[in-house]
């Protein structure tokens, strides 16, 4: 019983939370709401983690109709994941209390801030593909009007390409459940798949092939993957920057998540293993990874550029799942924190400068460094991560994926990955240690006295600190990490 | 021993809606309100009738009477029936009690309600119908006696657009009763409807039963908007609202698809023309429309003409449904003709009250409206996500059912028409969000004040969207009795 309940508590408490807010009128002072909203958010946290405590647990809430359960489950791949979206939104909702101070409508931002992280708790939670759809269409509506905060012209327009990219993508994803219900009694995601035990004709084969297929593009949208990767770019500049935090840094590995019960879960490695949906799905990934990390070289809003780079590191997640082998799919676990926590700290940063400099631009970060040393620190930091330094973390998960890589034994694809990966790598390092150089060696000719130095807000800067230690312990001591994927991998691969 | 019952639920509105012109209402409020709440006991008693009819069905059908020639006009209940008369028996009282505020300032009130209420009867008819000639029978009362709803206005644009109904539906029918009198000349029976239809004898397909079944096809198709014969749906967009949403979303249209059911399972039967050329060009047409309606819509700006544009995407949806030729496509069918006529009865309820409130009839003038009208556009939202198929709502459901049935028959084609079913419901997103979008969020320079005599219509209107947004939910949680029943009527499927 008390295993339901934590569960469903999960979901429920943001969502009771962002109700909270929206209707008792006293929440409408903003020092009041925030500590509301901090109470909702560290409760779910501790939820979450007395979750991940107890063993696993699986209810059918309702039956839309007879082969269509609602079902919430809770394995360990639903509690590696709610444990990231629950501590990421804890961070960036302590980071935004100040910096939402400059935003209108500020109760509404925070009204769908909470839902969205009960979605995606669903999401994270869902036991079967129409549960897990259903979440998925949640948090596609409930984190769009996060994107369009700010009510301009461009605001509305990015929402509504992420809106129409997401529904698309979700539609695509939706041939899984006709088709495997179709196929398959079994109306849950087990690990190894669904189709073990099923004899196919050949015809059935290739249909199925093609439903996964289009299942990944689909997810992939959420995911930023190559060909539907444009939204990525156009919203995260407009929204907020704690929107574009837990955009960039949960809700496309909420799209990863997807993949991996599509492919994991439902079809089974094995079904797609040596097929050409694989080396289509490898290949996808690395147009993306070089895409993405060409584009945001060339960009130069700060915002912008980091939006590329994450279309860029999230598939190099999805290369690791391509793979379908136990070190890469280790680097892609690992690569999902990781990233994450570095992409958060990047958008963190981005966030600090424009509420305190107003500057968007790269250009414009010349000795930023000497102005808000904190900030540029945890900046700096997690961009050697990005890039793949030792002994930070994107180091190991990097480590693991080029090492997967190598070890299929399929040319050219093998060798193809770490290439594409070095190459992207370097790039990395172009667009964001040319940032780090310039806020902290502006040149001789710099004039020093114009400088004034910020006060840098303890809000802004405690969740930063706080990601940047984890992104370095993380580096040093993985360990503790790769026991939990080595009992996920043991249970699908 | 109830077997006369069946006539009733025809008579009374025929009956007592030819009534409203003698009883001379005048057009003040006393007469109105004297107006109203006859109508309203009416249509109501009519509806218990009818559902006291699904609950206690007499086994028998009963003869009207006898054409020369082995013809007779006879009514009988069956499931499908039962179908088609549940829904319009539970949404025509919605809707009245929506006309009686959306008319009140119109002209010609008695007109349009005795109109109204004969309609109820003769959809009615259609329902039950036991044979196809007492089917076309009603079918071509039903386009005489909506001509003049959709001419309400009497300007240019809806005597025009009446004209163009009229001359759609006649040809229609004209070719309908062509193809009866093949299929008439092949049986030689007098086409009583059974499930699996009365050509199971005949084994190869010969050509003129191919001639017959695409007249009948095409000619019923008219009503169903199936292109390229959808033309008159979005100019008949003019009638009053409560027209449009009831006749266009519900009876009219959703008559064109019941015939088509009634001529594919109960008519030609599935066997013959299953997995030829005849069943392909039926889904070509029917895959086609779901595109053409869905991008339409989306490039039109007018509320009322860009749902109708939907509704043509919709309807084949269920087109598509029928074509597939199986008891489960069958099911699949009238479990979307279910719940399709809820969904767009209640968009088209929201558009009408819109254009009630505001005046505004473009999209890009509705900007902002949401805070001024939270109640319609609460329920824009919710039917609007019910259309696009967000599950917890009714068309999952059903679209899943229309999906599953298309993956069982296992052809190209039919996998051709899956897909396009998600680019439709992505379009439907595309072109129904468009409208919530700008009114829940107008843009940062948006001044509330340029909109300040736009609000919430009264309760006649409300109670209806609140109903409407209820049953949308319930059938979307938890739809087991519902299909289980539809189940039973395909003809016990699983």
């Amino acid at each position: 019983m008390i295993q339901e309940v934590l569960m469903f508590g999960a979901i429920l408490i943001p969502m009771i939370g962002a109700l909270i807010i929206g209707v008792v009128p006293i929440f409408k002072d903003d020092k009041k709401r925030n500590i509301c909203i901090f109470i909702s958010l560290v409760l779910t946290l501790f939820i979450v983690i007395l979750n991940c405590l107890y063993g696993d647990v699986s209810v059918t809430v309702l039956r839309l109709s007879e082969k269509l359960p609602i079902l919430f489950k809770k394995d360990l791949m639903s509690k590696w994941f709610t444990m990231l979206c629950s501590f990421m939104w804890l961070m960036v909702g302590v980071f935004s209390f100040e910096y939402i101070k400059h935003e209108e409508n500020r109760n509404r931002f925070y009204i769908f801030y909470l839902l969205t992280l009960g979605a995606i708790l669903g999401l994270g939670f869902a036991g079967n593909f129409v549960t897990l759809y259903l979440c998925f269409e949640f948090m596609t509506f409930l984190s769009m009007p996060l994107v369009l905060h700010s009510g301009t012209k461009e605001a509305i327009q990015a929402a509504k390409k992420y809106l129409y990219y997401s529904i698309f993508g979700a539609s695509l994803g939706l041939l899984n459940l006709f088709f495997i219900s179709y196929y398959s009694p079994i109306l849950e995601f087990l690990p190894g798949g669904v189709l073990n035990n099923i004899s196919l004709t050949q015809n059935a084969h290739t249909t199925l092939l093609v439903v996964s297929f289009l299942s990944i593009i689909g997810f992939g949208a959420k995911a930023g993957m190559f060909p539907l990767h444009a939204w990525l770019p156009t919203a995260h500049p407009v929204a907020p920057a704690p929107a574009s935090a837990v955009l960039s840094g949960v809700i496309t590995k909420a799209g990863v998540l997807c993949i991996i019960r599509t492919v994991y879960y439902l079809f089974g490695v094995d079904f797609i293993r040596g097929t050409w949906v694989q080396y289509a799905w490898i290949i996808l990934a690395l147009i993306t990874v070089f895409m993405g990390s060409m584009l945001a070289y060339n960009e130069t809003i700060f915002k912008k550029r980091l939006a590329y780079s994450s279309v860029s590191q999230v598939s190099y997640i999805l290369f690791g799942l391509a793979l379908l082998n136990k070190i890469a799919f280790t680097g892609a676990m690992l690569h999902m924190y990781f990233h994450s926590l570095i992409k958060d700290v990047l958008f963190l940063t981005a966030g600090a400068i424009i509420y305190l400099t107003h500057k968007t631009n790269v250009k414009d970060f010349k000795a930023m460094g000497k102005r808000m040393p904190i900030v540029m620190w945890c900046f700096t930091i997690a961009s050697l991560s990005l890039i793949g330094i030792p002994p930070l973390s994107g180091f190991i998960s990097k480590w693991y994926l080029c090492v997967g890589s190598l070890s299929l034994n399929i040319q050219p694809y093998a060798i193809l990955g770490p290439i594409v990966l070095i190459i992207s790598a370097l790039l990395t390092a172009g667009y964001l240690f040319t940032i780090t150089i310039n806020a902290f060696f502006p040149g001789n000719d710099f004039d020093y006295n114009s400088l004034e130095k910020i006060k840098e807000p303890k809000l802004m800067t405690i969740p930063m600190i706080i990601l940047t230690i984890l992104i370095v312990l993380f580096g040093l001591y993985p360990h503790g990490l790769l026991n939990i994927i080595n009992s996920i991998v043991g249970t699908i691969l | 021993m109830y077997n006369f019952l069946i006539i009733l639920p025809i008579l009374i509105p025929i009956f007592f809606g030819g009534l409203i012109p003698i009883l001379s209402f005048d057009n003040n409020t006393h007469h109105d309100k004297k107006r109203e709440i006859y109508v309203a006991s009416v249509v109501i008693i009519n509806a218990l009738l009818i559902f006291f009819l699904l609950f206690n069905t007499p086994e028998n059908s009963i003869t009207l009477f006898r054409l020369p020639g082995n013809f007779h006009i006879s009514l009988h209940i069956d499931g499908l029936s039962k179908v088609f008369m549940g829904l319009v028996g539970f949404l025509w009282p919605l809707a009245s009690f929506y006309a009686f505020e959306y008319m009140e300032h119109s002209e010609n009130k008695n007109r349009f309600f005795c109109l109204y209420t004969i309609t109820f009867g003769i959809t009615c008819g259609i329902a039950m119908s036991a044979n196809l000639i007492t089917m076309y029978f009603f079918y071509e009362l039903l386009t005489l006696i909506t001509i003049p709803l959709v001419m309400h206005d009497m300007n240019k644009r809806a005597v025009h657009a009446g004209i163009k109904y009229m001359i759609y539906s006649i040809a229609g029918a004209a070719c309908a009763f062509a193809g009866m009198m093949i299929l008439v000349g092949e049986t030689g029976t007098s086409l009583e409807f059974k499930l699996g239809g009365f050509l199971n004898n005949v084994t190869n397909i010969q050509p003129h039963l191919v001639i017959a079944f695409f007249l009948c096809f095409f000619g019923f198709g008219v009503k169903a908007a199936i292109f390229p014969l959808h033309g008159w749906l979005p100019s008949a967009g003019v009638a009053p609202t409560p027209v449009t949403a009831l006749l266009h979303a519900v009876a009219v249209v959703k008559a064109g698809v019941f015939a088509l059911m009634r001529v594919v399972y109960f008519g030609f039967g599935i066997s013959i023309f299953k997995g030829t050329y005849v069943q392909y060009i039926a889904m070509a047409f029917a895959i086609w429309t779901i595109l053409y309606g869905s991008s339409m819509a989306l490039k039109e700006q007018q509320i009322k003409r860009r749902l109708a544009y939907s509704t043509i995407s919709n309807l084949s949806y269920i087109v598509f449904a029928i074509t597939l030729m199986s008891s489960y496509g069958f099911f699949a069918a009238m479990s979307h003709m279910l719940f399709h006529g809820f969904m767009k009865i209640t968009l088209f309820f929201c558009a009408g009250a819109i254009m009630h409130k505001s005046n505004k009839e473009y999209i890009p003038d509705f900007k902002g409206f949401a805070r001024k009208m939270p109640v319609t556009f609460a329920t824009f939202s919710i039917a609007s996500m019910a259309l696009t198929g967000v599950p917890l709502l009714c068309g999952f459901v059903s679209k899943y059912n229309i999906a599953i049935a298309a993956v069982r028959e296992n052809s190209f084609i039919a996998f051709v028409g899956i897909i396009v079913l998600l680019i439709s419901a992505y379009l439907t997103a595309k072109y129904l969000f468009d409208v919530v979008i700008k009114a829940y969020f107008p843009g940062k320079d948006f001044n509330y004040e340029t909109i300040n005599e736009v609000e919430d219509p009264s309760n006649y209107m409300k109670i209806p969207f609140i109903i409407l947004c209820i049953i949308m939910f319930i059938t979307g949680i938890y739809s087991q009795p519902i299909m289980n029943f539809l189940n039973g009527v395909a003809g016990n499927l699983f």
